[in-house]
């Protein structure tokens, strides 16, 4: 019957969250300091590893683990950006060196990993903790997991989205990213701003990280295997739109397994061009609508609420 | 020695030539023609599997017996049997599967340059390619039809092998080898003297004045977008030709040899020799060559002195020395090691040496 759909929409819901916390970062990155990093999806690796390796000592302890791949991914983006961006930066290097590097950090740690992995002997380890089932949709099982990772999303996004609204900190971070000139001479401390900036962008993609590694396998690929996919959901939201991002994750999320199960059941394409749908969507985007999807979102919305507020807004006919 | 020296430098001298192609290729596009291709393995692998198409299907073709299916064993041992009985056929359809294989990846040049140049922002373009190069490794993975998928396309023999076919003499395998690889090094000298002639051409000045600025091309009525089309073409057919070389001489299309990482090492070369710079592009290619063989003539030694040290750890290592060199350079010394020179015009050239040579 219709088990797989369910089945598809469940994963999609999951594997969509899951790109929202790997996403979130990589926009604020690219809003904030304008750099396509192409490294942003080793962050998931390393919090991936670092959440095996908490466990090993502090088995289901997921507070712990999350929390020490926050720290753990955060910190190493900061050095990142210390180490190499920041003087790039100020060097004012052009795009494509900039984009060059972001992969040479990428190869650089991912080769890290993999040494550290090899000598450790975890180059394929699963993190202690045991995956429970705690109810069903239909015959789709739900386990703990699920429940943990689809509200932390969302109400990290939400996090996010208060703090950069709200907060100063948050606040100067947006004006960095609209106007970085006009927020320097306004006095906004860069040297605070772009760092911290860096440790959620890391921190967030490190949590991801957690959860992808224990719902597969932790491995030094973990993170790369998913860098386009990742990139699909930015360029999807347009680049820099934090709400887009969100939307953007589930879009690909469903793309990946509902649309993917669909394509299966009634054309019998096969599993294995999974990864063709996002890469599909990153061409199409970028060649025919380089602004993303999320003005038309905001278009959609704002429509959608005119017309629940018609009555009221009535324009007065002629000679009324 | 403990090893075979002949064979090493054979090796060596083989996979010079083929990523001296590619880094030729690369600095035209990026250093000449400012197209920031991260997705040069593209064209690489559409090189290859052409290449190995065209041969596996012209062999058994020429010889006169059915072509059959390519991927099966039965069509292998044929295929390895014409071409080590057969010096002239084997020669002349890998002449023809060069040819093939460079006009392949050229029309694909043409058409990635198509949503390529009309992109918004500049690094657009890098994600394009990037993407594309993606889909065609997933594409010819998981399709049998196409380069007998995941499992490749084996059976492409060295157009030498003949020579070496009915002894087992190391000499004569060294023979058929060696000939192969000096055929390699041979096309890469052809393309970079061609590049060179092609930098230092009134073609060349216009190709990095529209690098360094379109508009300013654009108002002295130089069609930029045909340019930028012209340099993705040529520099697609050199990768492709370079795929190809390599399909004969490694002896199986698979689409796991043409990932990202080998688009990363092109790019160490040519900014390790220096970007615009041909003889450059030769320094850079040879650096990294040698760190790539340093690192398995080490794995070899170590294993001889029985230390034990995981291969595959030298591997890593490689990998992040190749990373720490680039970002050292780009921070450090972006100009390369040896940085973009003038082109010489003939006026230039007549100022160079103080008007000397004017009649050279």
């Amino acid at each position: 019957m219709l088990e797989w759909l369910v089945d598809s929409i469940v994963l999609s819901i999951f594997i969509g969250s899951i790109y929202v916390l790997a996403s979130l970062g990589l926009t604020l990155t690219l809003a904030v300091v304008k750099l396509p990093n192409f490294a942003h999806a080793e962050f998931l690796t390393i919090g991936a590893y670092t959440g095996a390796v908490i466990s090993s000592s502090f088995p289901e302890n997921f507070l712990l683990m999350g929390v020490g791949a926050f720290v753990v991914s955060g910190l190493i983006a900061v050095v990142i950006h210390f180490l190499v961006y920041k003087p790039m930066m100020d060097r004012k290097i052009s795009i494509y060196t900039m984009v060059l590097a972001s992969f040479a950090v990428a190869t650089f740690v991912r080769y890290g990993v993999f040494s550290w992995a090899s000598i450790s002997n975890l180059l394929s380890t699963h993190p202690s903790v045991s995956i429970v089932v705690v109810g069903s949709i239909g015959t789709t099982p739900i386990t703990n997991i699920y429940e943990i990772v689809v509200p932390l999303a969302l109400v990290l996004s939400a996090v996010v989205g208060l703090f950069l609204t709200v907060t100063r900190l948050g606040k100067s971070m947006r004006a960095v990213a609209s106007n970085f000139e006009l927020a320097r001479v306004t006095g906004i401390r860069l040297s605070i701003v772009v760092p911290f900036m860096w440790v959620i962008a890391g921190g967030l993609a490190g949590l991801g990280g957690v959860f992808l590694g224990i719902y597969t396998a932790v491995t030094p690929v973990l993170g790369s295997s998913l860098l386009l996919q990742i990139f699909a959901v930015v360029i999807i939201a347009g680049l820099t739109s934090m709400s887009g991002t969100v939307i953007g994750g589930y879009i690909v999320g469903f793309a990946e397994n509902t649309l993917m199960a669909a394509l299966n059941n009634f054309f019998g394409v096969p599993f294995t061009f999974e990864p063709l749908l996002p890469f599909a969507m990153i061409l199409v985007v970028l060649m025919f609508r380089p602004t993303g999807l999320t003005p038309n979102m905001m278009s959609g919305i704002a429509y959608a609420r005119r017309w629940l507020n018609r009555s009221k807004t009535k324009v007065p006919k002629e000679g009324e | 020695m403990a090893f075979d020296v002949i064979g090493l430098l054979i090796s060596v001298a083989t996979v010079y030539g083929i990523f001296t192609l590619l880094s030729l290729s690369l600095n035209l596009e990026y250093g000449y023609g400012g197209q920031p291709n991260f997705g040069q393995v593209l064209f690489y692998g559409i090189g290859a599997f052409s290449a190995g198409l065209v041969s596996a299907t012209l062999l058994p073709l020429f010889a006169g017996r059915a072509v059959g299916d390519v991927c099966s064993i039965g069509a292998l041992v044929t295929r390895e049997a014409i071409s080590a009985s057969n010096p002239l056929l084997s020669v002349s359809t890998w002449l023809i599967a060069l040819v093939v294989a460079a006009l392949v990846a050229s029309i694909f040049g043409f058409l990635a340059s198509y949503p390529a140049l009309r992109v918004k922002e500049e690094w657009y373009l890098s994600m394009i390619l990037l993407v594309g190069a993606e889909m065609f490794r997933v594409i010819v993975r998981n399709t049998p039809q196409f380069g007998c998928g995941y499992n490749g396309l084996p059976g492409i023999s060295n157009p030498f092998g003949w020579i070496s076919s009915n002894s087992n003499s190391p000499l004569l395998i060294d023979l058929s080898t060696g000939l192969y690889a000096m055929a390699i090094l041979g096309f890469a000298t052809l393309s970079y003297i061609g590049a060179q002639r092609f930098a230092n051409s009134p073609y060349g000045r216009l190709l990095k004045s529209v690098r360094d600025d379109r508009i300013l091309s654009e108002a002295l009525g130089k069609d930029v977008k045909r340019v930028r089309e012209q340099i993705m073409v040529i520099g697609s057919a050199m990768a492709g030709l370079a795929g190809a070389l390599y399909v004969f001489y490694i002896g199986v299309a698979i689409a796991e040899d043409y990932i990202a990482s080998v688009t990363f090492s092109i790019w160490v070369m040519i900014v390790l020799g220096g970007i615009a710079n041909n003889r450059g592009a030769l320094v850079g290619t040879i650096a990294l060559i040698g760190l790539q063989k340093g690192t398995q003539i080490l794995g070899v030694l170590l294993q001889q002195a029985s230390i034990a040290v995981d291969s595959n750890l030298l591997v890593y290592l490689d990998y992040m020395v190749e990373a720490a060199i680039l970002l050292l350079l780009i921070l450090y010394r972006p100009k390369g090691l040896i940085p973009e020179q003038a082109v010489k015009t003939v006026a230039y050239r007549s100022f160079d040496s103080g008007g000397k040579d004017q009649h050279a």
